[in-house]
């Protein structure tokens, strides 16, 4: 059987055996792929499944108005399902808020409970790695200046306008007030210029720092072309490297900025 | 509408000689909001206190703003003049002039100029000051000291006759420490067992008192006033309750030569033991190291010869957790190792030996029964070389500071040395004699003048073993300005004091600081010698730094007068700076609870009238939270404040720079 006929299948049957009352997965528009919220089996048809797919879906469980339709099938790729064990981490979902249609790199796992999503991605998905060619343009941004950094940030940041399309694609992104909206007193303006543009990027880095699970779907919805993937690996990197950790594999997991302990190393002070 | 006063303080010649506080006032007043502004010479005076509470109750004043030295020095007095005056008392803020400003700049016009950038900065957030008052917690008054030596039984004991119950918890099987260790005593040579031995019983048998021996902090929660403390009381495999110390036991253990560490490894003892007669407990303990029965499954002399049925192999650690509202640290001390000095023979010669293994040779109840012999070979010697500051004053092997007390117990060893040996030659090499104490300065001149210890100025800078067992000591007269050898039977080093190995760690557990060398600090070096920057928790003997008998016995009877002065009310005020989590916007994604140091976040669930629960939140426990700010930086969605330190307080400060 084909990988979307069994996607096909086991969404249509988790409808009709009531396991779940929505399938949260992908539809074909055009070249485009849109969200699909399936809530009955007979239509369980339409879904599909490809490269294109770049949103991440685990975003929406989060959603209010998606929560009132009943427990939900979502349909995750491995890095989507990093997204699910970082929420589950964050106290944000548990264990049978969701099942997963798990898509894998060239097989399909099935339907999961949320349990089963970190053995499975830690027995095969360990090494999840960022494209060469992202890896490149990193190598390349680590051998600039400091100031030609900042001086490329400032012009990438420059572009931006502020729509949140990158915050709202974005699973980790679940505050339901973001601290840019906070107003009094308003630390960073909301201008879609100069100073405020830096630091709302800024700011959005490093709430990800640790926590990014690597999905691209924030840069996949900037419309203004912000290689936004590039800040958050190079900031996941710094992080596997200081802290021996990566986001999205244990849901037992505690938070990497947050969290101490009397034995961690304190080369500055003692 | 704010009504705001200021009032500038010249701290005598302190604030005024570097800033113009007539300027600065002068420009206070024409800050937005500020309706007063005056200065004076002392504004903590009774005078300067007059004019803010009369300014306050004139003029109407919303809020305070004054303008002197460190809010850790004065803020308890201005904000208490202002609460006599009827204004909430954290409408009050400071501004420091002094620590921030005149003090650490020479140039009078640009710090005429950032003083008035400081009041303008509290001006600015006093006026989004809201009144806040005080938190009482209830104080459980019972005190934990951690350290059995003698500054942990003077503490102990001195609680306890005030009044208030006491858990003295030690390590080792017998409280006591190292002065149980020492033969006789500087400045006046009395015997040391004789004058610890009876506050050692005192403890044991006094009723406030419950002594925890053999065991040691295993964890710490809470704050002053209601600490939890975890104890982990070790497996003793005896069960005391039943055993009544006859010694049936330890006499009929196979294993008999194990170094003790009582003896400093000079005498021997089973791996059943109690480590000396007069130990309190007197009740033995299994080593589990070196019992046969527990390594090996065999053996069982010790339960044969129990006449009471007390030995139990079984035997486990237990935990038990303990609220206590105050602690005293007083771990002690230990001797630096001096094998690091290679030219000393790096710890490889038994005749070059250490201070407490001198005091064992020449304590009546040591493994030479007061004899001076030396280890090797049980000969006395006939001349015995002491080196002091040893591992001390060297910071690039050894330590940067003086151990304080070397000199004067290398003196009473030389002293000693010839009291029983009258023909012998002492020896020593000193870099500098520091005998300031009352009686030290006679105590030294009689070792020289009347005992005839040669000392000799300058350092050693090696000793060799010669084939006929001789220690060559060769080393330098300064003061002769020649070189200089001895030919040695022994060799004292006086080591270094340095604290006991473990307690940076149960100072973390208790949120005490501690130096590069790793003893406790003191809150404030002169004024708050025996607090910590832990509230609650207090330090009491060598732990601290160095110190002889004396010093470490008053140090631990001030404890003592700082805990009872804590357990004399009922209730602690506690600054109401806390913070507070804002539950509409928390999404409970738990990051503070997990940053929070003092656990004070607690999970919260906001119900509805039915009882569903319709949302979780994080929600500090005002008991536990300390007002670090921890939470605030953590949270992402900024749904933290801290009051007194508000974002919209530091916000104003910031903003009113630009
Ligand atoms: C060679 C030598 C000779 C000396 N002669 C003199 C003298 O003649 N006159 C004089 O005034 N002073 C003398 N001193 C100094 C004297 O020994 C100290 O001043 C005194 O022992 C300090 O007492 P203390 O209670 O602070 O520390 P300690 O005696 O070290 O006692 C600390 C206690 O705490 C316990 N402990 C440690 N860590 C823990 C823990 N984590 N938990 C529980 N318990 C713990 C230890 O087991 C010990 O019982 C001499 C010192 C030396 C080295
Ligand atoms: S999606 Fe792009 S343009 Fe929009 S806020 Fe994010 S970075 Fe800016
Ligand atoms: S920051 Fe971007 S890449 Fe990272 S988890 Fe969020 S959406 Fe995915
Ligand atoms: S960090 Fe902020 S959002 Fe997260 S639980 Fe704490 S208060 Fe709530
Ligand atoms: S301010 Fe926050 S982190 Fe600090 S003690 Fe209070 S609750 Fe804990």
């Amino acid at each position: 059987m084909e990988m979307i006929d069994a996607l096909r299948a086991d969404a249509a049957k988790v409808l009709a055996d009531g396991r779940a009352k929505v399938v949260i997965g992908y539809q074909a528009r055009g070249d485009h792929r849109a969200p699909l919220f399936v809530t009955t089996a007979d239509r369980a048809a339409s879904l599909v499944y490809d490269d294109a797919c770049k949103q991440n879906l685990a975003v929406y469980l989060r959603k209010p108005e998606v929560k009132l339709l009943g427990k939900a099938a979502v349909v995750a790729s491995p890095a989507a399902m990093r997204s699910l064990v970082l929420l589950m981490s964050e106290s944000q979902l548990t264990g049978d808020d969701a099942l997963v249609l798990a898509v894998g790199v060239g097989e399909y796992h099935g339907v999961l409970e949320l349990a089963q999503v970190a053995p499975l991605l830690k027995e095969k998905y360990a090494a999840l790695a960022p494209s060469p060619e992202l890896l490149r343009e990193i190598e390349k941004l680590a051998a600039k200046t400091p100031e030609e950094r900042a001086a490329f940030w400032a012009k990438q940041f420059a572009k931006c306008t502020r729509c949140y399309a990158c915050r709202a694609a974005c699973p980790g992104c679940y505050c339901t007030r973001c601290i840019v909206e906070k107003n009094v007193p308003q630390w960073i303006s909301t201008a879609a210029a100069g100073h405020g543009n830096y630091a709302w990027n800024v700011i959005r880095a490093f709430h990800l720092a640790g926590r990014c699970t690597g999905c691209g779907a924030c840069e996949a919805a900037c419309p203004q072309g912000i290689p936004l993937m590039l800040l958050n690996v190079l900031l996941g990197q710094e992080v596997e490297k200081e802290f021996e950790t990566k986001a999205g594999y244990d849901p037992e997991a505690k938070p990497v900025i947050g969290s101490w302990n009397p034995e961690d190393e304190e080369d500055f002070i003692k | 509408m704010a009504r705001v006063g200021v009032f500038l303080c010249h701290c005598g010649e302190n604030i005024g000689r570097t800033v113009d506080c007539a300027a600065v006032t002068a420009a206070a007043a024409k800050m937005p909001g500020v309706v007063h502004a005056v200065d004076y010479k002392y504004m903590c005076s009774d005078p300067g206190q007059q004019m803010i509470k009369q300014a306050i109750v004139e003029k109407k004043l919303t809020g305070v703003v004054v303008g002197a030295c460190s809010p850790r020095m004065h803020e308890p007095t201005f904000r208490r003049a202002a609460a006599e005056a009827g204004l909430n008392p954290f409408l009050l803020e400071m501004s420091n002039l002094r620590e921030h400003c005149s003090w650490v700049h020479e140039d009078r016009a640009k710090a005429t100029e950032k003083a008035v950038d400081l009041v303008r900065v509290m001006v600015e957030k006093v006026k989004h000051n809201r009144k806040l008052h005080s938190i009482r917690v209830p104080i459980e008054p019972t005190a934990m000291v951690v350290g059995g030596g003698i500054a942990g039984i003077q503490a102990a004991l001195d609680i306890a006759n005030g009044g208030k119950k006491v858990i003295l918890v030690e390590k080792s099987p017998s409280i006591g420490g190292h002065m149980a260790r020492l033969s006789e005593t500087f400045p006046t040579l009395d015997c040391s067992q004789c004058i610890l031995t009876p506050r050692m019983v005192e403890v044991a048998s006094h009723p406030n008192i419950t002594l925890m021996a053999y065991s040691e902090v295993e964890s710490v929660e809470g704050f002053v006033g209601n600490f939890d403390v975890t104890v982990r009381k070790k497996a003793r495999y005896v069960d005391w309750s039943k055993c009544t110390g006859c010694g049936d036991c330890w006499a009929k253990c196979p294993v008999k030569k194990i170094p003790s560490e009582f003896d400093a490894g000079l005498g021997k003892r089973t791996a059943i033991y109690r480590p000396f007669p007069q130990a309190v407990p007197n009740k033995p303990v299994i080593d589990q190291e070196h019992c046969i029965m527990l390594t090996k499954g065999k053996c069982g002399a010790c339960a044969k010869a129990c006449q009471r049925g007390a030995i139990n192999y079984k035997d486990q650690d237990e935990l038990v957790k303990i609220k206590v509202g105050a602690v005293v640290l007083a771990t002690g001390f230990d001797l630096w190792d001096h094998s690091a000095y290679g030219e000393y023979g790096g710890g490889r010669w038994a005749d070059v030996i250490d201070g407490f293994q001198f005091e064992r040779l020449a304590s009546a109840s040591g493994p030479t029964d007061g004899e001076i012999r030396r280890p090797s070979d049980g000969r006395i010697p006939q001349t015995v070389v002491f080196i002091q500051c040893c591992g001390s004053r060297d910071d690039k092997m050894g330590k940067a500071y003086c151990s304080k007390i070397c000199c004067m117990y290398t003196a009473k060893h030389a002293m000693l040395y010839k009291h029983k040996v009258h023909e012998g030659r002492a020896v020593i090499f000193y870099m500098d004699i520091r005998a300031g104490g009352k009686g030290y300065e006679e105590f030294v001149r009689r070792a020289i003048e009347a005992d005839g210890a040669e000392y000799v100025r300058g350092r050693v800078s090696r000793i060799y073993r010669r084939a006929d067992g001789k220690l060559i000591v060769k080393g330098a007269d300064t003061l002769a300005g020649r070189p200089m050898t001895v030919e040695a039977d022994l060799v004292v080093l006086a080591d270094a004091i340095v604290p006991r190995t473990g307690s940076e760690r149960l100072a973390q557990m208790f949120g005490v600081g501690y130096d590069t060398d790793g003893f406790y600090s003191e809150a404030h070096p002169k004024l708050r010698p025996v607090e910590t920057s832990a509230a609650g928790v207090f330090l009491a003997g060598a732990c601290q730094a160095p110190k002889d008998i004396p010093d470490a016995v008053s140090q631990a009877s001030a404890a003592a007068s700082k805990v009872l002065g804590l357990f004399s009310k009922p209730e602690l005020e506690r600054e109401p700076i806390i913070a507070r989590v804002n539950e509409n916007t928390c999404v409970h994604c738990r990051a503070c609870i997990a940053a929070c140091p003092y656990g004070a976040i607690e999970d919260f669930e906001i119900k509805d009238r039915k009882g569903n629960v319709v949302k979780r939140v994080a929600r500090v426990n005002e008991g536990l939270c300390q007002g670090c700010g921890t939470c605030v930086a953590i949270c992402r969605s900024n749904s933290i404040d801290l009051d007194g330190f508000t974002d919209e307080q530091v916000f104003s400060e910031i903003v009113t720079l630009e």
